[in-house]
């Protein structure tokens, strides 16, 4: 059977299907075919039955042409169906196979639909519903992976990066092929996460699309790539380029990707930056610099700036009137924020015997400005600043005060601290509305202490404070005080001591009126319970659930966040007796929790 | 009768319907819950928003039928409170023996003679006013007229002349064939005028309206085929005396029949005591039928033949009628009727039980797989040609090993046959050649893979799209 002339009838049938059936009658090019169609017809019946068909489409009338082109064309799609081709010739190579090592393939339509619709559509409430998938480990499932990386592109960045940060890093460096095939330098910002992703994933193989996204991408998708350079000394010269583009994030960026790069031209650049007029631009790259040459200049131009700020007194200006020094000081020394190393802990040492004439300069900013900038650098830098820092805390405003306290926690032992520190807090607690300086110091160091427990027990946003390493005193002092807040969120430092005031301030706060400030102490209180494994904790969770009950208008969700975290065994017995009893949006929640809880016991 | 928490939540029509009736489980809303002496029906009094708690009960007199009552005034069968009754049974909770209901006993009883004289009048000739089918018939055949004449327009008109203002202007038209009860062939006529308006109803870019060409042609072919063929078949049917509709080519259901169980039972096409294995689920939106579409992918462990349950929820009546869902147990069914059809016929169960999956039952299927592509090429090709065929068929076939050849996915057999692999113009189900490339190798050789067919009119060449692995533990599912 002659494939070709077979392909030929249908390539001018299908001619004239496009073109309409009126312009059929006689078509020369397909009457053309019709000789060598009766000649293979003289062989096949087949080959006979499509000359005859083709030829009465070529000798239809307008009238009858429709239904000669219908024949034809089913008479000619039927053949060709039965002439596919169905292998492929050539050398064989297996499936680069990336195992992400995921098979669960077993989660039901009705999970699945919701959650492919929101990685893939468009509308509001699917960012819960993909957290919420996330949560419950749906995206082990292999279905899932595609459309995970589809929702790279979401308009609603929330969703883009979410899946950037959260959810595809589960998959490890094998999803890295797949990345590359949907990567497009000159897409939008979908492909700059994609290629901050293969950077991540795989700095190595994602080198080749960093330097195509330089070559091709637009502002953000430079910036991206600018930020995956700086590993390879080819990057330099580009970098050292890059610091002269006009957007102000692509010099930020290529000074960043440079101060990796630990060569002479690349310290040259960044030398010059702290001369230059970029200097604020250049903080986050001086302060991660590991060049000595570097930080020997920015030493060097923070000292001489200091002397100059202190020695040229007359120059000094009038509160209210910009000062391009104080200014400029103050950028050079925010460069030096995070390092301990020993020169820069020396020329801290010597700053911070120049307090007195620092706190005069006036200006915008003003010597009060440089001395937060010192107290930040000091707080954030070697045990030596450290101590320095807490032994100078009277010399230092109230606002500084965090700083300082969370630097003596980190150097000092204990009760030391508490020595020190406490008075502070007396004098708040036992302040009017109007605070001195030592009272307003203790409402910081209230705050520092009464950090939302969330924080600490949950998501350890707070790390950096040390909790651990506070004196029970404190809690004590709390109680005596009746620092309320700082009871729930001093609790874990002595269980014992905060169980009866935790029992005390629950009964306080379940028996005021239901607003939502009561609400707001009774969430607390009651993780401050879940903290110290309170042996009344799930009594107090129901009695919780009981008043929320009986105010509709709240917003009880909160709530849920104890129930998850109520030791099964004891909790669902009880909180079955309560379900009965409960009615609207409450009961529903805390039936979710209680299946989830049951869930967990199994 | 087993009744755990997964009976419960396939028993509800809608995933909030099982959230709501396990709430109501769980707060207790049951004030008294009971089961009959010979255990057949479980029936308890739930408090709902009425004065007087609801009596609800589940019925397995026939366990593979339940039936489910309540005295609530949903219109949802089983109602949320039916469905608490159920995850009150699957949770452990105490059901006390007591005394059938009077109302509950006569409504069992009536239920019982109904079923009965159903019986009986299936076992029965139905009587068939012959004088209204022959006016239908008729009907139809002037329906038959009408499309042939929008054909002709269609044709006259030229693909390249089609947009998304004709296409409707067409579908308005096409309406009329619904007077004629030719639902099917007004839903094939869609199928072509759907193809040139993208998800908004808009017109196709141009790069869009160049990739449907092939097809639209190929529509062409099918609806004059559907003309032909609906002519003969309805002439044929009126010369017949008892007007008996075609039980041996899926013509019937082209032209809109929708068929009774009876009517299959009747022509035989009924199986006794089948076991049935999902291989794969998935729901689509079909503009063209105004409907969504859930289809089952099943293999029948008695016979190996792939089939398909297909659940059409008109969008018009989407809350009413029951979401189907992924199955992963094994269907067990007394009686399995069959719709007229060759390859993937569609099938369809009146009730069933289930039981979990055994390593002997994924052994059994694995053995119906096709291992020689050279015969079943042939096969497939042979009912492809058909107009009216069902051009995707799907069967499980063995794959000895799974590679590329130039950047191409392919399968191939222990001879040595390949067979190229695609996603393209199979678009309801999600992509799913990519995923082999997540899969582990040992999944990529000697495997059972479940595959749709698809002739590439543009490509001129015959390609699979992967839907499921059938591995010696698990059914490994690759679409939705």
């Amino acid at each position: 059977m002659s494939i070709a002339l077979l392909n030929q009838v249908y390539d001018e049938s299908r001619r004239l299907a496009i073109a309409g059936s009126s312009v059929a009658s006689g078509d020369f090019r397909l009457k053309k075919l019709i000789p060598a169609l009766e000649q293979a017809g003289a062989k096949s019946a087949v080959f006979a039955k499509l000359a005859q068909t083709t030829k009465a489409l070529v000798e239809s009338t307008e009238s009858t042409a429709s239904t000669a082109l219908l024949e034809l064309g089913t008479f000619i799609n039927s053949i060709l169906y039965t002439q596919g081709e169905t292998g492929i010739e050539g050398e064989w190579k297996p499936i680069d196979s990336i195992d992400l090592g995921l098979s669960k393939t077993q989660t039901s339509a009705r999970l699945l639909k919701p959650l492919l619709e929101a990685l893939t559509n468009k509308g509001s409430g699917r960012f819960e519903i993909i957290r919420s998938a996330h949560q419950q480990g749906l995206f082990q499932d292999l279905r899932l992976v595609r459309p995970a990386l589809l929702a790279l592109d979401d308009s609603y960045s929330e969703i883009a990066d979410f899946v950037a940060d959260e959810i595809l890093p589960l998959y490890g460096p094998a999803l890295v092929p797949e990345l590359e095939a949907q990567f497009n330098p000159n897409g939008g910002r979908g492909h700059a996460r994609r290629l901050l992703l293969m950077h991540k994933l795989a700095p190595e193989l994602s080198r080749v699309h960093v330097r195509v996204a330089l070559d091709q991408g637009d502002a953000e998708m430079r910036v991206a790539a600018i930020e995956c350079l700086g590993n390879s000394p080819e990057d330099l010269p580009f970098l050292l380029d890059q610091r002269k583009a006009r957007a102000k994030e692509v010099r930020r960026a290529a000074m960043i990707s440079l101060s990796r790069m630990n060569v002479e031209s690349a310290e040259r650049a960044l030398i010059q930056e702290i001369d230059g007029k970029d200097l604020d631009l250049a903080r986050e790259a001086l302060r991660t610099s590991q060049s000595a040459a570097v930080l020997a200049t920015l030493l060097d131009r923070t000292r001489s700036q200091l002397n100059d700020l202190i020695t040229s007194k007359s120059k000094t200006k009038t509160k209210g009137t910009s000062d391009k020094r104080i200014e400029r000081f103050i950028q050079l020394l925010a460069c030096l924020k995070g390092r301990a190393d020993a020169q820069v802990e020396s020329l801290h040492l010597e700053i911070l015997k120049e307090i007195d004439p620092i706190r005069s300069l006036k200006g915008i900013p003003s010597g009060d400005d440089i001395l937060h900038t010192l107290a930040t650098n000091l707080a954030s830098g070697s045990p030596v600043m450290k101590q320095a820092l807490g032994k100078a805390h009277s010399a230092f405003g109230p606002a500084e005060m965090t700083s300082i306290f969370d630097a003596a926690n980190e150097v000092w032992k204990p009760d030391a601290v508490f020595k020190e520190f406490s008075p502070y807090l007396v004098a708040f607690a036992k302040s009017g509305k109007k605070k001195g300086p030592d009272a307003q110091r203790g409402e910081a160091i209230a705050t520092a202490l009464s950090n939302s427990p969330s924080n600490r027990f949950l998501s350890h946003r707070h790390a950096s404070f040390n909790f651990d390493n506070l004196s029970k005193k404190w809690l004590e002092l709390s109680i005596q005080l009746e620092l309320d807040d700082l009871i729930t969120n001093l609790a874990t430092l002595d269980k014992k001591l905060a169980q009866s005031a935790l029992q005390n301030l629950f009964a306080k706060k379940i028996e005021a009126k239901t607003n939502s400030q009561d609400f707001w102490y009774l969430d607390r209180v009651l993780e401050s319970m879940v903290a110290v494994e309170h042996p009344a904790l799930v009594d107090s969770v129901i009695e919780a659930i009981k008043k929320l009950s009986t105010s509709p208008s709240h917003n009880g969700t909160w709530i849920l966040r104890h129930v998850a975290l109520l030791p099964p065994q004891e909790a669902l017995p009880k909180l079955e007796a309560l379900l009965p009893t409960l009615s609207g949006k409450i009961a529903n929640s805390v039936i979710e929790s209680v299946i989830a809880l049951k869930q967990t016991r199994s | 009768m087993e009744v755990d928490e997964g009976f419960a939540v396939r028993a509800a029509l809608k995933s909030d319907a099982a959230k709501n009736g396990r709430a109501l489980a769980l707060k207790k809303s049951f004030l008294e819950l009971h089961i009959s002496d010979d255990g057949t029906l479980l029936f308890g009094f739930c408090q709902g928003s009425g004065k007087t708690p609801y009596l609800c009960s589940a019925d397995f007199a026939t366990p593979e039928k339940p039936v489910y009552r309540c005295s609530c005034p949903s219109r949802q069968f089983p109602c949320k409170h039916t469905v608490g009754l159920l995850f009150c049974k699957a949770m452990g909770y105490s059901f006390t023996t007591a005394e059938v209901p009077e109302e509950l006993a006569l409504k069992r009883e009536k239920a019982k003679a109904t079923e009965e004289k159903k019986k009986e009048a299936s076992d029965q000739p139905r009587k068939v006013n012959k004088n209204a089918l022959a006016k239908k018939i008729k009907a139809q055949l002037n329906g038959i007229d009408l499309l042939e004449k929008l054909l002709n327009d269609v044709v006259r008109l030229g693909i390249g002349n089609m947009n998304a203002k004709t296409a409707r202007e067409i579908e308005e038209q096409a309406k009329q064939l619904g007077d004629f009860y030719l639902t099917g062939a007004q839903a094939a006529l869609r199928s072509y005028t759907r193809l040139f308006k993208d998800g908004q109803g808009d017109d196709l870019s141009a790069a869009s309206r160049e990739s449907i060409f092939s097809d639209a042609f190929d529509q062409l072919g099918r609806l004059y085929s559907l003309v032909g063929k609906g002519r003969s078949y309805l002439q044929a049917r009126l010369q017949d005396s008892e007007l008996a509709p075609d039980t041996e080519t899926a013509i019937a259901a082209w032209l809109g029949h929708a068929w009774q169980l009876r009517e299959l039972k009747a022509a035989g096409l009924v199986e006794c005591d089948v076991e049935l294995i999902q291989l794969s689920f998935h729901s689509h939106d079909d503009d063209a039928r105004q409907e969504v579409v859930e289809t089952g992918i099943w293999m029948n462990l008695t016979s190996g033949a792939i089939q398909l349950t297909q659940n059409y929820r008109p969008y018009r009546s989407l809350k009413h009628v029951k979401t189907e869902d992924s199955f992963f147990e094994i269907a067990q069914i007394k009686e399995l009727y069959r719709y007229p059809g060759d390859w993937n016929s569609r099938i369809r169960w009146d009730g069933m039980t289930s039981r979990p999956i055994e390593a002997a039952d994924l052994k059994k299927a694995t053995r119906f797989a096709k291992r020689d592509y050279t015969s079943l090429i042939k096969e497939i090709k042979g009912h492809i040609k058909v107009p009216l065929a069902d051009k995707h068929p799907i069967c499980a076939l063995h794959v000895a090993r799974a590679g590329k050849v130039a950047e191409e996915l392919v399968f191939e057999d222990a001879s040595g046959n390949r067979l190229v692999l695609s996603d393209k113009g199979m678009s309801d189900e999600p992509r799913s050649c990519h995923l082999l490339q997540l899969l582990p190798p040992r999944l990529l050789q000697d495997q059972i893979f479940v595959v749709r067919f698809r002739h590439d009119l543009d490509a001129r060449r015959l390609q699979v799209k992967p839907l499921a692995i059938i591995s010696s533990k698990e059914v490994i599912r690759l679409t939705l």
